[in-house]
Order: C-alpha cells, then structure tokens, then sequence
C-alpha cells in the first residue's frame, strides 16, 4: 500500500487525516492481535492442566476458565468492531460525499475503506482460528463415555432384585430416564432410577452421532465452499476490463461454463446435506432408539427448515 | 494488560483461581449410581401392582397420585 495516499498536493485536509487513520488502524491491530496471540498461546497449556485436574463431573472449572479467556478475546474484537466504526466506517461515510466530485479522491476514499476492512477481516480470521483451538481442548472423547455407559449397564443389568419378593429383575435395555420395571415373579412395579453416568446419554447422544457424521457435514461445505469459490471467479471475471471484444466473448463463454458448474454444484451441496442430516438422525436413533419418534419429528422440521430456507 | 509475556500468565492465574473458588449454581455435582426401589399402599401395605397399580392401588383403590399418566418413553397411559 506503500505511496497510495501520497499524492495529495491540492488533497482536502482530510487526506492526510486519512492517511493518519489508515497507519494508526494497522498500528492498532497488530498490537491487540500481539496481545490475543499472548493470551492464547499462554491459556493453550493452561486450560489442559485445568481440565486435567478437573475433579466435577461436568468440568465446570474449566468451563469456567474457557468462559473467562473468551470474554478476554471479545472485549479485544469488540475495541476493534468500535474504533473502525469511528475511525474507518463513519470516516468515510463523512467524506464520501465531498469525494465524490473527483474521481481520484473518491478511489483513494474506497481503496481507504478496503485496506482497512481487509485488515479487520484478517483479524476476525485471527480471532477465529483462536477461538477453535481453545473450544478444541475441552474437546470430550464422546465415544470413550458412551463405552463407559455400555459397560456399566452390562455390567450391573442383572443385579437387581424386586424389592417385594426378591426376584430378579433384569433391565432389559439401557434406560436413561427413572423408569417402571415389573418384576415377572409377582407384578410389583419396581421404579429404577438410573445411575448418573446413563442420565447423560441423552445429552450425549445427538453429540456422538454428529461427531460420527461429521465428515458427511464437510463434504456438503466443501460443496459449498466450490460454490463459493466459482462464484468469485465469475464475478472477478466481469469486473476485469477486456481490451478486445475476443477477450470479452471467451470471458462470457467461460462464465456461462462456470454458471452451469455453479448449479451442479449447489444441487450437490443440497443433496450433501440432506444425506447429512438423514445419516446424523439414523445415527442418534441407533445410540437412543428410545427416542425415535421424537428425533423423527424434530428431523423432519429440520428437513422444512433447510428446504424453506435455500 | 500489557504485552509483557508476563501479564497473560498473571492474569491466567488469577482467572484460573477464581475459577476454582467459585461455587457451582446448585452445589456440586453429585455422582449417583443406578438404584431400584418399589412403593407400597400406604393405606393398605399392598405393593404397586403391574395392571391397574400405577396411579391407584390395586387392592384397596387409595389414590397414590391425582394427575392423570400420558404416554411417556416406557410408560403408556392408564384408563381412568
């Protein structure tokens, strides 16, 4: 960007103000941005021995801790949302009107606000990827807890006994809800109450069976991210000047290909998708067939709800 | 904060010991292992019978509960 702003010779005053702005922005971000890098490259190795040494059943210390450092991270991106609305947003809004006689001010004024955009789109990047690798160690091993839940069942399935008679009573199945059971010897209603690690399988449940889809779920983004990346393509391809009407009739019969491209692929990201939620539901039904009936309804209004909203 | 690399450390162990004091909303979680238990008429001493027994005691009708049972996960709704 280096010499963008500096012809400015019969410029406004605030031409250099500008300027002044632009440098200041970028001075500004990269110092917060060296402050979030700090921050979460200290609390990395910190929320893993937090978590470690986490003796609640629901490791809400760390949770704690996690909530604490994101809130850190939120006020540094809230700074920034604030001073570019001050600073770039509202600063252009302002001159926008005086530039708009000269072509020369009015494309310095455009290319301000999209230097300094793009600098703040970078950080929101930044900010991100951070956020992912901190969520990313308090990631739980689902599949470790759900075998943990199988065994204790198998294990203690057949140590009940009818608290009438003293028969025994099997529980049939892995009951995450209090529950009746009749005892087969004299009919007595036992109520079995489950232990706290099978309560939570219902929680855990739609979980598990995302993390066991989630690859369905990339392949209908990266179908997307095609999508989006032709879209760009053709756009950047009108935008670009032709210098000869040859140029411009192969750029159109290039976008026409990429069009035709574009729909396919949306088709497939849809088709993805609702391969996706219907694999993500059979799954959850298989962890809690007990729920079927329910997730079915709650899949099917999912299924409006995307359709409706394409 | 600054951006000495010792003000995040600082700050994470104030964060963390704060944390770590705080009491949880409902006190702490209380693991519970799995149980069964039956409840007998407390008119007549009869046990909850399988048919019939649910809301009502089947032997001499005293009323365990006055809400009417829909259908739930493992459980189906009683007559009246």
């Amino acid at each position: 960007m280096a010499g963008l702003f500096s012809r400015g010779a019969a410029a406004p005053v605030w031409v250099a103000e500008m300027e002044e702005n632009r440098q200041r922005w970028f001075a500004f971000i990269e110092k917060l941005e060296a402050r979030m890098d700090g921050l979460c490259t200290a609390a990395l190795p910190e929320l893993q021995q937090v978590l470690a040494e986490d003796e609640d059943a629901y490791k809400r210390t760390f949770l704690r801790m996690l909530a604490g450092i994101k809130g850190q991270l939120e006020n540094i991106r809230e700074k920034i949302r604030e001073v570019g609305e001050e600073k770039v947003r509202d600063f252009f809004s302002c001159h926008i009107d005086e530039a708009w006689g000269s072509d020369d001010l009015r494309q310095r004024l455009y290319a301000f606000r999209e230097v300094c955009t793009g600098r703040e789109n970078a950080f929101e990047e930044r900010h991100a990827a951070w956020l992912a690798r901190l969520e990313k160690t308090g990631k739980r091993d689902l599949e470790a807890e759900y075998r943990s839940i199988l065994d204790e069942h198998a294990a203690l399935r057949d140590s009940f006994c009818c608290r009438q008679c003293g028969a025994p009573v099997v529980v049939d199945k892995l009951y995450f809800i209090t529950s009746y059971l009749v005892c087969s010897h004299c009919r007595t209603q036992n109520t079995f109450e489950p232990g706290s690690k099978a309560r939570g399988l219902e929680g855990l449940a739609r979980e598990l069976a995302e993390a066991r889809t989630e690859h369905l779920l990339a392949a209908s983004e990266a179908e997307r991210q095609r999508d989006q990346d032709l879209y760009l393509k053709i756009h950047e391809n009108r935008a670009r000047a032709a210098d000869s009407p040859a140029t411009a009739a192969s750029r159109k019969a290039q976008n026409e290909v990429w069009q035709k491209e574009r729909a396919a692929t949306v088709l497939n990201a849809h088709a993805a998708y609702e391969t996706y939620l219907r694999a993500m539901f059979d799954e959850w039904n298989s962890i809690v067939p007990d729920l079927a009936e329910h997730n079915e309804r709650f899949y099917q209004r999912m299924l409006e709800d995307y359709r409706r909203s394409r | 904060m600054s951006d000495s690399p010792e003000k995040p450390l600082a700050f994470l162990r104030q964060l963390r010991q704060k944390a770590a004091s705080q009491t949880p909303y409902g006190g702490a979680a209380q693991e519970q292992s799995p149980r069964i238990s039956a409840i007998t008429c407390p008119n007549c001493g009869a046990p909850r019978a399988k048919e019939d027994g649910l809301v009502r005691c089947a032997y001499c009708e005293h009323a365990f509960m006055s809400v009417a049972i829909g259908d739930g996960l493992h459980l189906k709704k009683q007559a009246d």
